[in-house]
């Protein structure tokens, strides 16, 4: 028991993570320049995702460790995965050029149109398994039955494009 | 993506919601109780749709209140079908093409499928046994 309630901890501390990579995501960056960074790539941009998030995580009282930087990065491929952003290569001979000095050896990415719809209105979409399952949840109330979720968890990883079989 | 994966297992929870509605109604002794019982320990097992036909039968005679009755016939009952229908189709070996908005939309649509459900076995566990 005290291990299950150690995993909900830890599930509720990365959800409070990816909750923050979202909304930061939403709050600067749908409506910035057309290549935003994963780290300050710009003077004149006050930092990129990397940087925001750290500014924002002591407000949250959420430790900037490397479980943080983990669940991060998770998070940051899973919305490419799902397409809400776009991550842009660093392969000159790709993107038709060299890559500007400030933004070499950086992981650079861009909002999609699907990931601006997705951040502004997340609640139920099949394309985040944690926001989905805690918006479906709240909207429930009480014990749901761990069938149904299990078979709801397989349909939006499907969703994601993400194979759901289990080793066993 | 996989979008016929994910109309199957989605579907797969909502078939799963049926049967925990069909449980509750057995388990309420209430009018068509019985035939509900009886196809849930049915071997081999009977098809959702024959299940769920039953459920209704019995919701039609139960005394759920005017709101709830109408939110079943219409939106549970839509619902569910829509549901069913593209489980069925990719289920089965048909071929039949499935689309990213019909997969989304089974999965968004179920969160109030399964609120409905709960607000119907609410109510039922208030309904007073037959011969009471």
């Amino acid at each position: 028991m005290e291990e299950k309630m150690s995993d909900d901890a830890a599930e509720t501390n990365a959800q409070r993570i990816r909750d923050l990579v979202n909304q930061t995501i939403h709050g600067y960056f749908v409506t910035g320049g057309p290549l935003n960074g994963w780290v300050n790539g710009s003077p004149h941009d006050n930092g990129g995702l990397t940087q925001k998030v750290m500014q924002e995580a002591p407000k949250r009282s959420l430790a900037v460790d490397a479980t943080f930087w983990s669940v991060m990065v998770e998070h940051i491929w899973t919305l490419a995965r799902v397409g809400a952003i776009a991550l842009l290569p660093l392969d000159p001979s790709f993107i038709g050029g060299s890559i500007p000095a400030p933004q070499d050896a950086r992981i650079t990415f861009r909002v999609t149109e699907l990931g601006k719809r997705l951040f502004a209105e997340p609640d139920f979409s099949p394309l985040d398994w944690p926001r989905y399952k805690s918006s479906t949840l709240a909207h429930i109330g009480g014990t749901p039955d761990a069938i149904v979720i299990a078979h709801l968890e397989e349909a939006v990883l499907a969703r994601q494009g993400c194979s759901t079989a289990r080793p066993w | 993506m996989l979008y016929r994966s994910s109309v199957v297992m989605v579907g797969c929870a909502y078939e799963r919601l049926v049967v925990v509605l069909a449980q509750a109604v057995g388990d309420a002794k209430i009018e068509g109780s019985k035939k509900v019982l009886e196809a849930l320990e049915q071997e081999p097992p009977i098809g959702v749709a024959t299940l769920y036909k039953r459920v209704r039968d019995s919701l039609d005679k139960a005394a759920l209140s005017s709101a709830l009755a109408d939110q079943v016939s219409t939106r549970m009952d839509g619902v569910f079908e829509y549901a069913r229908g593209h489980r069925n189709k990719q289920g089965h070996p048909s071929g039949a093409p499935v689309s990213a908005q019909e997969a989304d939309a089974a999965i968004q649509l179920f969160p109030s499928f399964y609120r409905l459900v709960l607000d119907v076995l609410a109510e039922i566990k208030q309904l007073p046994p037959l011969g009471t």
